[in-house]
């Protein structure tokens, strides 16, 4: 954190902020972890452990909402503190998604129990191991201010695409030929697509920290027409 | 003004120098003003008492006024001669023309002081003279001349006296400088030495084996010596120090837990390797929150609940990442000098938690085997006590369970001890050379009854004439036997099961495929276990024990190679058992235990 506040309470409340944050964040990714898991083995006691997580990861939005807003009425922050609290706003509703996807995918494990074992997923575990590389460093990225790491994010995002473009072609052909394991493909499906998307929230998680370091906001940059000044 | 020791040194004799000769010089001027002139009024005083005898010899009708120039002329002052009224009678400076117009001296100071005592003495700025004059006059009683009085001038004195200053002010000039010279020379000597001192202490910061190297016997030489001593003794003391501290971090850094040390801010200010490589972390650790730098929610929690209550928590955490970790955390509050921080200390407990629930299913597994015969004998038993021994035909199906069960029991605590012999490593194998058609023939022809009983067709795949393997054959033949056994009883009615035997690169892989149902692939990486069953009901219906493949994996394991399997739900299983082909020269180093699934068909 860049220089000190001439507040002792400001700075333990930044604090507190961005542990709560952090711990959020371990959560969710502890989460998705599980999650998979749980959808590759069928226990419902892990299942059962993903949707406590997702309990206590809807308090931790909250409580970080509460906290921030409380920091940003009192001590009407400027400059890097105020990116610091419109960031750990984003930051939550992101990281609150995650722990939903998690719980998507538990459901999918549960309504699948044995059947997804019969298909195989062969990009499955290369997205699942890409999507969770994805969340570590987009939080490593927000721990450290690493707009470095936060870009790299940015770019994992294409591959988990694509990714999920084979899975789903692989799942089309498997289902054409095997109509009576459509279910449980359907099953597979449905954790790619979760997958993309808990891909996407770490996405955001990225571009947010490198609005809350370097002040600019890159997203949609693609769509916005070039040399056009930012008001 | 800051002056040095030096400089407050040269000012200090400077004024000292310049006190005492201006006393001096007031002193002496005084002193040798009033000598001069003590001796010149003693001097004239003796001169006038000489002419009073001399006036009181002379007649009173004597022409003074020329006895007056007379006397002055002799006594080399001027001469005064006074009547009793104070009418000048005769005077050497003033001419005989006008001696009557000089006015009456009678108020003169010496010449009333000398009417009175005898003698009068006045110093006087004489109205004819420029400078002082000092008048001396003496009484004469027996004479018309009642007193005569001498006069000399003080110019000599005072021309003395300048002189003497004069002398004085060079002595002075010298003596300063002089004194200038001695103390500038003496304040460089001291405080060359004391800045010395300063250089050395000042390299003493960085390095402590400097000394001062001053030896002298005075206060300069003292401080010194306490120098150095002081410099001996933190540099002992930092020694010490130095290598209690390398002890502490070699400890801290070769242990297996790994160790977390945080200050009062809840910060990292510690952290060893095996903490580093158990949370995979990569950057510095030093100076984070728990939190950032090691993103684990529960790791925080329990540090926190140690700030929070100050005493010992323990908890057990999952550490998430590329390789997942179960850790045993025992936190406890540190003060070290006031200042309260946690140390944690993280144990692996991966393999002990593995260890643990493999023991306990074990216990429960071998628990539920023994129970299973045991109740049906008791049961079949007391039946046959509570009277079915008298009828001949229920007595002897009863008899006929107790024997089966027995002989179940039986086949399951030979299995175990055979398992534990392999286990520890006890079994006597004596390698041979064994045909490897041969032995599949052999293999075919002992399972060929109880396969036609089974409605199985057993075939001998295809294997080179020559192959030859060198292992116990005993072990061989009872991994085959599972092997076989198993595929028999698994297998459901039209089923083939196929033995072949193929050289693969330095490696004899001998198979054993069916066409039964399956496998489903959860199941695949716990296979090998023991007791480890698919379909709990199917394998106690067909006497299976739950050890027969855990035998399998240890004895082929013994033999220095590995056992494998593929399965394709309903389309069939194939068990692969890997030798080393000792007679290729070389033998492969025996491998690591391999019996991970060989992972879902592209296309069933």
């Amino acid at each position: 954190m860049p220089g000190y506040h001439t507040s002792r309470d400001f700075e333990s409340e930044l604090r507190e902020l961005r542990a709560h944050l952090l711990a959020m964040g371990a959560r969710c990714e502890r989460s998705v972890q599980l999650a998979l898991k749980a959808f590759i083995e069928g226990s419902a006691e892990l299942i059962a452990e993903v949707k406590s997580l997702d309990r206590h990861i809807d308090r931790d939005e909250m409580e970080s909402d509460e906290l921030a807003l409380r920091i940003l009425a009192l001590r009407q922050p400027v400059a890097h503190d105020l990116r610091l609290l419109a960031t750990a706003l984003k930051l939550v509703t992101d990281l609150e998604r995650i722990g939903d996807e998690a719980v998507n995918i538990v459901e999918r494990a549960e309504e699948a129990g044995e059947g997804s074992k019969l298909v195989p997923h062969p990009h499955l575990r290369s997205m699942a191991d890409l999507t969770q590389q994805m969340l570590r460093d987009a939080l490593d990225a927000f721990v450290d201010a690493d707009i470095v790491r936060a870009e790299r994010v940015r770019l994992g995002d294409d591959a988990v695409d694509e990714l999920y473009a084979k899975t789903l072609g692989e799942m089309m052909s498997f289902m054409a030929q095997n109509p009576g394991r459509i279910p449980a493909a359907m099953g597979v499906v449905n954790v790619a697509k979760y997958l993309e998307r808990i891909a996407d929230h770490a996405t955001n998680i990225a571009e947010e920290v490198i609005f809350m370091v370097a002040g600019h906001d890159v997203r949609h940059e693609s769509q916005r027409p070039p040399f056009v000044e930012e008001s | 003004m800051k002056l040095g020791i030096r400089g407050r040194l040269f000012a200090l004799s400077l004024g000292v120098i310049a006190i005492a000769v201006t006393v001096l010089n007031a002193y002496v001027s005084s002193e040798l003003r009033t000598a001069i002139e003590d001796r010149m009024t003693e001097d004239l005083e003796v001169r006038a008492r000489l002419i009073a005898r001399q006036v009181e010899a002379t007649p009173a009708n004597v022409e003074w006024q020329s006895f007056a120039e007379e006397i002055g002329r002799r006594a080399l002052a001027r001469a005064t001669l006074v009547a009793a009224d104070g009418r000048v009678l005769g005077d050497s400076e003033v001419g005989a023309s006008e001696i009557a117009n000089v006015e009456n001296h009678a108020s003169r100071p010496e010449i009333i002081e000398a009417l009175k005592t005898g003698r009068g003495a006045a110093t006087r700025t004489s109205a004819t003279v420029h400078h002082d004059l000092l008048y001396v006059a003496v009484r004469v009683d027996s004479s018309p001349v009642r007193i005569v009085r001498l006069a000399r001038s003080l110019g000599p004195v005072e021309t003395a006296v300048t002189r003497a200053h004069h002398l004085m002010w060079v002595g002075t000039m010298f003596a300063l400088a002089v004194a200038a010279i001695l103390s500038s020379v003496g304040s460089h000597l001291v405080s060359q030495s004391i800045r010395t001192l300063r250089t050395t202490a000042v390299a003493m910061l960085d390095d402590l084996s400097v000394r001062t190297r001053v030896r002298t016997d005075d206060e300069v030489g003292a401080l010194a010596e306490a120098l150095d001593s002081l410099a001996d003794s933190l540099h002992r003391t930092v020694q010490h120090l130095g290598s209690e501290r390398d002890r502490l971090a070699g400890i801290l850094e070769t242990m297996a837990e790994g160790v977390l040390l945080t200050d009062p801010n809840g910060r990292i200010v510690q952290a060893n390797s095996s903490l580093r490589s158990m949370v995979g972390a990569s950057g510095q650790l030093v100076g984070k929150e728990p939190i950032e730098a090691i993103r684990n929610d529960e790791l925080a929690e329990i540090i926190g609940a140690v700030t929070k209550k100050q005493r010992p928590v323990t908890g057990e955490v999952d550490l998430i990442g590329i390789v997942p970790r179960r850790v045993l955390v025992r936190a406890a509050p540190l003060t070290v000098r006031g200042n309260h921080g946690v140390v944690a200390v993280l144990s692996d407990v991966t393999e002990l938690r593995r260890l643990e629930s493999l023991r306990r299913d074990f216990v429960a597994n071998v628990s539920h085997e023994l129970r299973t015969p045991i109740a049906a004998i008791r049961a079949a038993a007391e039946t046959l006590e509570g009277g079915a021994v008298d009828d001949r035909v229920a007595a002897r199906d009863f008899v006929g369970m107790i024997a089966r069960h027995g002989e179940r029991l039986h086949h399951l605590v030979e299995d175990l001890l055979e398992l534990s012999r392999i286990e520890a490593q006890k079994l006597d194998l004596k390698p041979t050379h064994i045909e490897v058609p041969e032995l599949l023939d052999h293999m075919i022809g002992l399972y060929a009854l109880s396969a036609s009983r089974h409605g199985i067709r057993l075939i001998a795949g295809s294997c080179p004439r020559s192959l030859v393997v060198t292992a116990d054959r005993r072990a061989l033949e009872q991994i085959l036997s599972n092997l076989v056994d198993n595929a028999i009883k698994y297998a459901s009615t039209g089923a083939s099961v196929t033995l072949a035997a193929t050289a693969m690169d330095r490696e004899i892989v001998i198979s054993v495929a069916d066409t039964g149902p399956g496998i489903a692939a959860k199941h695949l990486p716990r296979l090998f276990e023991r007791f480890y069953r698919v379909d709990r009901g199917r394998s106690r219906d067909v006497g299976g024990t739950g050890l027969g493949l855990s035998i399998v994996k240890h004895l082929t394991e013994a033999l220095g190679g590995h056992v494998m399997v593929e399965s394709w739900p309903g389309v069939g299983s194939t068990f692969t058992v890997y030798l080393p082909d000792k007679s290729a020269g070389q033998v492969p180093a025996p491998q690591e235990p391999r019996t991970e699934d060989a992972g879902l068909p592209h296309q069933p």
